[in-house]
């Protein structure tokens, strides 16, 4: 039941992502929300006091930056999720022996 | 929401790191408190981390043809407590000012603001007030990760509405949840689902935890989670 209950909100997640990429390709073209913003507040005529001490060369490093900080967000959770799911199944051994 | 930097005048830099830092130092306080009465709290410590830094990696496409990302700040804020979360956004915010120029040094006071501190509190409001009125326990975090995930957009749009009330803070106000929090919305919704399967994964492997810390009782099994199988 979980794992069903679990594939139906794994496909309605994919769906709102799928979806834009698939019908509304200027989602993927478009800026950002976090871009527009600040083009926003360029347009009334602020301009910036200070910069960012570094900003990626390309979008390329900046797509792999983002892609680094994912990968060792997952790397942690796979890890302990490891770890737990190991020892839940230990735990369950030794309760069906003493059973 | 990443106000980017120098996005904000000084002033509104220096009023968003004052509001931000007491919510910071009590949230370091509490995790060091947690952390030295319950050790075996750390890796779930890590993981809730570890969530919201994946969350904030990720560029969504949203239906509304623009893009953003989401934010993750539901789940730890439910299981810590949200000035737990106002502690961890912080080395997240500044190690995307720092890599990517995505947020700012100048502007990690707001930036906290936003998703450490309102969102995360929105979220176990929810929470809480879910339980009360008999939600189960995915709903309940369904509805808390929503939330804490939008009113992330809906504070960084107050945010840059007061600090650019052009023509008044009201039209200012109204434009930035126009390009912050509605594009949000579906994207909120994807993360809450997210965040159900998470939440019921650590419950079905460490309910230990999660009754430690008064997320779910010892009498009110979730009767769709089975213990994981032999082989």
């Amino acid at each position: 039941m979980v794992e069903r209950r679990t594939t139906i909100m794994l496909l309605i997640i994919i769906a709102l992502i799928a979806y834009p990429l698939i019908f509304e390709s200027k989602a993927v073209s478009a800026p950002s929300s976090d871009d527009q913003g600040p083009a926003w507040i360029l347009s009334t005529g602020y301009i910036p006091w200070v910069h960012p001490i570094w900003t990626p060369p390309n979008s390329d490093m900046e797509a792999g930056l983002f892609a680094l900080q994912a990968a060792l967000g997952a790397g942690i959770m796979g890890y302990i999720f490891g770890i737990w799911h190991a020892q839940a199944r230990m735990r369950k051994k030794e309760e069906s022996k003493e059973v | 929401m990443h106000i980017m930097e120098g996005f904000l005048p000084w002033y509104w830099c220096v009023f968003w790191y004052a509001l931000a830092i007491p919510f910071i130092a009590h949230g370091v306080i509490r995790m060091k408190k947690i952390t030295a009465e319950n050790p075996e709290m750390k890796p779930l410590l890590a993981v809730c981390g570890a969530f919201i830094f994946i969350m904030s990696s990720l560029h969504v496409p949203s239906v509304t043809g623009s893009s953003s990302h989401p934010t993750g700040n539901g789940l730890g804020a439910v299981f810590f407590g949200a000035t737990v979360i106002s502690a961890i956004c912080v080395p997240i915010l500044i190690f995307q000012a720092l890599l990517m120029a995505h947020g700012g040094i100048t502007t990690l006071g707001a930036n906290d603001f936003s998703m450490g501190v309102v969102g995360p509190f929105c979220a176990v409001f929810v929470w809480k007030f879910g339980r009360k009125v008999g939600l189960g326990y995915s709903a309940a975090i369904f509805l808390a990760a929503f939330i804490g995930d939008w009113m992330t957009y809906v504070t960084a749009a107050t945010e840059l509405g007061m600090a650019f009330p052009i023509p008044t803070f009201e039209s200012a106000w109204i434009k930035m949840m126009i390009i912050y929090s509605y594009t949000q919305i579906p994207i909120s919704i994807a993360e809450s689902f997210l965040t159900v399967i998470i939440f019921e994964y650590i419950q079905k492997l460490r309910p230990d935890l999660l009754r430690r810390l008064n997320v779910i009782k010892t009498e009110e099994p979730n009767n769709s989670i089975k213990v994981p199988e032999v082989n």
